[in-house]
């Protein structure tokens, strides 16, 4: 019995985003209550219901037809909108406060309130599933609940789960993936990583327009398979600002070409005036394209629209070979554990499985996040759940959940539709899982949890509440008393976190922790900087502990894994021992590293003294020459360049560099 | 005709703009001078697609404007979602006069365009969709839109 129970509340977190189905629907069949005035109506059916083998009722009256919700177990509730006291619209609204957990289908009816606006608002606001115009027949009212007696019938369409459930389906059509898209409301920015691949992988050309928080439009454009233009509004990746960071151009080169308004683009009239080469100038383009599109991918909501359209193939452009590196370094180096670990309790007991696009030489596999576990593939494909794989602590945890995560984003992971009954100690895990989750965090922080572990939008509170108490299930279902402990602090915590949700003091919350956050983070940048210039006078141990401190408040910080591994290398440099500090460390300090600041003249010096201390003088010249070539200004990269150079008594010698570099630096007009 | 075409017809104090092709980077629309208008009536029945540059271009163009009110006619699926996404992409002064709502066929896996015209299919208070649309076999067609995402526009209203 409690298996069985188990395995049906863990429906709810599958793929079918099946509604909330209690065990007592099993035992019998669901009982039905009719709360309508006209008492010949509501006889009528609740005659056909009963024939039809359900358990019906009716009333008249609020107070009886709330108690009765209670007693009878009411699985269904038919209401007429027009009732006397209180409209039916009102009625529902205060039974769903009165009872956020209730399990209860409402079917709203109305002869006189038939006008599309006001069905899909009384829709929304009672989160019916469905409204019966009348007159109407009794086959109609049939329907809706003997629907519900067929597996994932009444099921509730979540779209956020549906986008990330494409690559499981054996047989999905390009229509059926734009709708997908097309369905999604607002959603995170480390979403669009699988917008992305999704997008490219399935050949669609079009532009998709992405809107953030503070109102701007950015946006990114495909074309039969790859990225050909990524549009974002920032001063810093434009062209000229590039060209000359590059050293491709010098400013007063630059200048007749601005001053001057021009239907061309920039690149066209300074190649047409000798000022650049087209070499250099895809070059530039090709590293803005690279920028643009991992700025796009923040720690913040966004809405998207997806304008599907022939969008002409020109290049540079992303495909998808191309964007498996961009995945990689956006999911090392980007997205957050805590964001992941949130991610995927959702799918917490379904099984892990290779998806439609696996193959044993798929690069993906041969990615550092991937090729660093060692049996990770064979442990991930043999058909064990999420939760089984990271409860066995086989691999350390945020490498565990990067790894599949970027599989997924590849389609050469999917997580499997079906649920595996989950025994009761897995389910206790289940709820610490998330009782740690929301441990420390305040009322606004766990809602925003809790929406989502659900997939939920924010905007609909009672629907993530909803959601989210079938997905912990009920206390009366568990056995373990620990297991009880954490769902009622659960339960607790969220019942809180919803009403305050409601309360339109989140809004004033928000704005108080902003406020908050921005001190912490003004704090954090100062440390930050004082961490730099630690690090400029090698003084690496102060560096490293004011990093630390500064990330901890403020993860994003520019450039922090590149500044870490510096610091550590220095460490490593003068013999100092410290926990935590080793060349492996560092290696994956820098595999984190953010792709934008991959284009910075820091992280190749960075690169630099990582090559020298595993040994390759050769690549720590590179690494500095290049850090060199890039900021000029750079004392430190010049100092350990003359450095390097005297450790490996090389000679400048041109068949030992790159060829990029070589014909970059041949263009470079910076002295 | 290149890839954007814009006409611009002033009748007294309403400027009748009809504007067809494709709205990005490449279109110029300070050439086409808007304030001072009475009135303006933007026919967008011809748009075959809009990027981001060319939404941002737009708010930019049609804030010339002023405080002229501003008809948006014949809307493609493509501008009422970005009239339900972008803050500004229909003026503060704007109205929807008629837009294409999408229907698809199961059977026959035809997809429609159907207008909707104010005061017919909508009013500032809701929609009234056609009572059946069917495609050329005779198959009735399924909205196919989410439809409190795509009508949002209408409560802003």
């Amino acid at each position: 019995m409690i298996l069985g129970y188990v395995g049906i509340r863990l429906d709810h977190f599958g793929l079918e985003f099946g509604a909330v189905k209690p065990i007592r629907d099993l035992m019998a069949g669901p009982a039905i209550l009719i709360y309508e005035d006209d008492e010949s109506q509501a006889q009528a059916l609740v005659a056909a219901f009963t024939r039809a083998g359900f358990q019906a009722y009716n009333s008249t009256r609020a107070d009886e037809v709330k108690e009765m919700i209670e007693s009878k177990k009411i699985r269904y509730l038919f209401v007429d909108c027009l009732l006397p006291g209180m409209s039916g619209v009102d009625f529902v609204a205060s039974i769903r406060n009165q009872y956020p957990s209730e399990v209860l289908d409402v079917i709203l009816m109305s002869g006189i309130f038939t006008d599309a606006i006001f069905m899909k608002d009384a829709i929304r606001l009672t989160q019916a599933i469905s409204f019966l115009k009348k007159p109407f027949g009794i086959e109609d009212a049939l329907r809706l609940v003997k629907a519900d007696e067929e597996p994932k019938a009444k099921s509730e369409y979540i779209p956020r789960k549906a986008l990330y459930s494409i690559f499981s389906k054996d047989k999905i059509s390009l229509r059926e993936k734009r709708k997908v898209i097309e369905s999604l409301e607002e959603i995170h920015g480390y979403d669009l990583p699988f917008i992305y691949s999704l997008l490219i992988e399935s050949k669609m050309s079009g532009h998709l327009n992405i809107v953030g928080k503070n109102g701007e439009v950015s946006g990114i454009s495909f074309s039969q398979g790859a990225i050909v233009a990524v549009d974002i509004a920032d001063q810093e990746t434009l062209l000229g600002n590039l060209l000359i960071e590059s050293g491709f151009v010098l400013p007063e080169d630059l200048e007749p070409f601005i001053s001057v308004s021009s239907p061309k683009k920039m690149g066209e009239r300074l190649i047409h005036g000798s000022v650049l080469s087209p070499h250099a100038f895809n070059i530039v383009l090709s590293s803005q394209m690279s920028i643009r599109l991992s700025r796009t991918i923040i720690n913040s909501s966004v809405t998207i629209n997806f304008v599907e359209t022939e969008v002409e193939f020109t290049m540079p452009q992303i495909d998808s070979d191309s964007l498996l590196k961009f995945l990689h370094d956006w999911v090392a180096g980007k997205i957050t554990l805590e964001w992941l670990k949130t991610h995927y309790l959702q799918w917490g007991s379904q099984k892990l499985a290779p998806g439609p696009l696996y193959s044993d030489s798929n690069p993906a596999l041969e990615m550092p996040i991937v090729s660093s576990m060692q049996d990770f593939v064979k442990s991930v494909t043999s058909g064990l759940t999420v939760n089984e794989m990271a409860d066995s602590q086989k691999f350390p945890e945020e490498s565990f959940y990067k790894a599949i995560h970027f599989l997924l984003l590849k389609g050469l992971l999917i997580i499997l539709e079906s649920e595996k009954i989950v025994a009761q100690k897995d389910l206790s895990k289940y709820l610490k899982k998330i009782e740690t989750q929301f441990q420390g965090r305040n009322k606004f922080e766990v809602f925003d949890m809790m929406a989502r572990i659900t997939s939920v939008s924010e905007a609909e509170p009672q629907k993530v509440y909803s959601t989210f108490l079938a997905m912990i299930g009920e206390n009366k279902e568990l056995d373990a008393p620990e297991a009880k402990a954490a769902r009622k602090k659960i339960s607790d915590l969220a019942k809180e976190s919803f009403e305050f949700a409601r309360s339109g003091n989140r809004e004033k919350l928000q704005e108080e922790m902003a406020k908050l956050q921005l001190e912490a983070r003004l704090k954090a940048q100062s440390q930050f900087e004082e961490a730099k210039n630690s690090l400029q006078r090698a003084q690496y141990a102060v560096a490293l502990q004011l990093i630390e401190k500064a990330v901890a408040v403020e993860p994003g910080l520019e450039k922090n894994k590149i500044l870490l591994a510096w610091a550590k290398l220095g460490l490593l440099e003068s013999g100092v021992s410290k926990p935590g500090v080793s060349l492996k460390s560092v290696q994956m300090d820098l595999i984190q590293v953010a792709p934008e600041d991959k284009f910075d003249a820091l992280f190749s010096f960075v690169t630099g003294l990582y090559c020298r201390a595993t040994g390759d003088l050769l690549g720590a010249k590179k690494a500095f020459e290049k850090a060199v070539n890039m900021d000029s200004t750079m004392i430190v990269a010049r100092r350990e360049l003359t450095k390097t150079v005297g450790q490996s008594g090389a000679k400048k010698d041109v068949m030992n560099r790159d060829l990029k570099d070589l014909v970059s630096n041949f263009f470079s007009k910076k002295k | 005709m290149g890839k954007f075409d814009i006409k611009i017809d002033k009748v007294g104090d309403l400027s009748k703009i009809q504007i067809t092709g494709v709205i990005d980077e490449d279109v110029d629309f300070s050439q086409h001078k808007i304030s001072g208008s009475g009135k303006l009536e933007l026919d967008l029945g011809g748009v075959k697609s809009i990027n981001s540059c060319g939404i941002r271009e737009w708010i930019k163009w049609l804030g010339d404007a002023g405080q002229a009110p501003v008809t948006y006619l014949n809307c493609p699926k493509i501008i009422i979602d970005q009239v339900n996404m972008v803050k500004g992409f229909l003026p503060a002064q704007g109205k929807v006069a008629s837009f294409y709502v999408p229907y698809y066929s199961e059977s026959s896996g035809t997809e429609e365009n159907v207008l909707f015209v104010h005061g017919k299919e909508f009013t500032d208070n809701g929609v009234n969709p056609p009572a059946e649309v069917k495609d050329k076999e005779g198959n009735v067609m399924e909205m196919d839109v989410v439809e409190d995402k795509y009508f949002r526009f209408l409560k802003k209203a």
